[in-house]
């Protein structure tokens, strides 16, 4: 029989003396240089970072004014004028009233009710008055063109009754007027 | 002209300098590799007894002190990475297993397992490693580490976090109760 303490002291030597597999040493100095390459690859990565994001303010700003422009000139949109709904209430306390106050489609959601016939008959009664009294107005529709109103403003001027006008007027008549032509003669050689 | 070329042989010199300086850390890295990646295994493998799992801890350790330029400022080279692994080690062992298990309940296991009559007919050696494995860790872990070459109790104790006088008496009592174990057995072959 062997003595304790050399055995223990021969199996804790094997025990605290193991080997690592062969090439250790150099599967550790790939993998460290492994990341480090990686490591400065992203890095480079990184300076390309603010190009991209000055490509994209560029092709933002772009679009932005390419848009704009379309706006610019682009025609007026005529806005149509939502017919007033007017309630049996409103249309009551519209009747006592010398002006009729007409409830427009912006009043909120939780006043309107769910109307009955005679309150669509009241409505519409008070639609007819308002049309009656000018609506729509003409500020909204319909819209008016430049070459309208500049039509409009030579129309209203009284220059039909200037001599200048009246002038041109004959002139021009004296224009259209058929040309009289005389019968050519042609005399024997 | 002149002026660009001069500021071109700066840079080209600039960059040369880079270059060997670069190479002489990763040449210094390399070394230190080299000097102290067994030590670091063993100290590994004494508390995750696999040596995949050992390698692995020796790898992560490397790559964290190259990640932080630690290993540039080391005082004591040995202790210091002998530190570094253990605690990497620790970190890669199962949960429930980095804490010292209770020495009362881990004996009554051992009792009740009885490894002398599993293993009667076997080595005396092998069941010397295999009474080893079944000691509590907090037994086991200052035994084996001492027995690392060139690693001194001091050093265990850093490594450790616990007092030089605490792994002397540790190492003791785990001596102790493998004597008594073994004669047991001894004692159950006869």
């Amino acid at each position: 029989m062997r003595d304790f303490d050399e055995l223990l002291d021969e199996v804790l030597k094997k025990e605290a003396g193991v080997e690592p597999r062969v090439g250790m040493e150099q599967r550790v100095l790939v993998r460290v240089r492994a990341e480090e390459t990686g490591r400065i690859g992203w890095g480079r990565r990184w300076l390309f970072a603010p190009a991209l994001v000055a490509g994209c303010l560029l092709v933002a700003v772009a679009v932005n004014h390419r848009f704009s422009r379309r706006d610019r000139f682009e025609a007026p949109v005529l806005r149509a004028v939502a017919p007033p709904v007017v309630t049996m209430q409103e249309s009551v306390q519209s009747d006592s009233q010398e002006v009729p106050e007409l409830k427009g489609a912006q009043s909120p959601p939780h006043t309107r009710r769910k109307q009955t016939p005679l309150q669509t008959a009241s409505a519409n009664a008070n639609l007819e008055q308002a049309r009656e009294e000018g609506l729509p107005k003409m500020d909204t529709f319909p819209a008016v063109t430049q070459k309208g109103s500049l039509l409009a403003g030579w129309k209203s001027d009284d220059v039909q009754s200037s001599e200048a006008t009246q002038a041109l007027l004959q002139l021009k008549a004296e224009q259209e007027r058929p040309l009289q032509v005389n019968e050519i003669e042609i005399q024997p050689l | 002209m002149d002026v660009a070329a001069d500021w071109a042989d700066y840079a080209r010199k600039g960059r040369a300098a880079l270059k060997d300086e670069a190479r002489a850390a990763e040449e210094e890295f390399a070394a230190l590799v080299e000097r102290n990646a067994r030590r670091m295994f063993r100290v590994a493998y004494s508390l995750l007894r696999n040596s995949h799992d050992a390698e692995d801890a020796v790898q992560e350790a490397f790559l964290k002190l190259h990640r932080g330029g630690g290993w540039r400022r080391m005082e004591d080279e040995k202790a210091f990475l002998a530190r570094t692994v253990w605690r990497v080690a620790l970190d890669r062992l199962p949960r429930g297993v980095e804490g010292d298990r209770d020495v009362a309940e881990l004996e009554i296991a051992a009792k009740a397992q009885s490894p002398e009559e599993r293993v009667a007919d076997r080595d005396e050696r092998e069941l010397l490693r295999q009474m080893i494995d079944r000691l509590p860790e907090e037994l086991r872990r200052p035994l084996v580490l001492s027995a690392i070459e060139e690693m001194t109790s001091g050093e265990v104790a850093a490594m450790m976090g616990i007092p030089e006088g605490t792994v002397r008496t540790r190492v003791m009592r785990a001596k102790a109760e493998l004597r008594k174990r073994f004669g047991a057995a001894r004692e159950v072959r006869r």
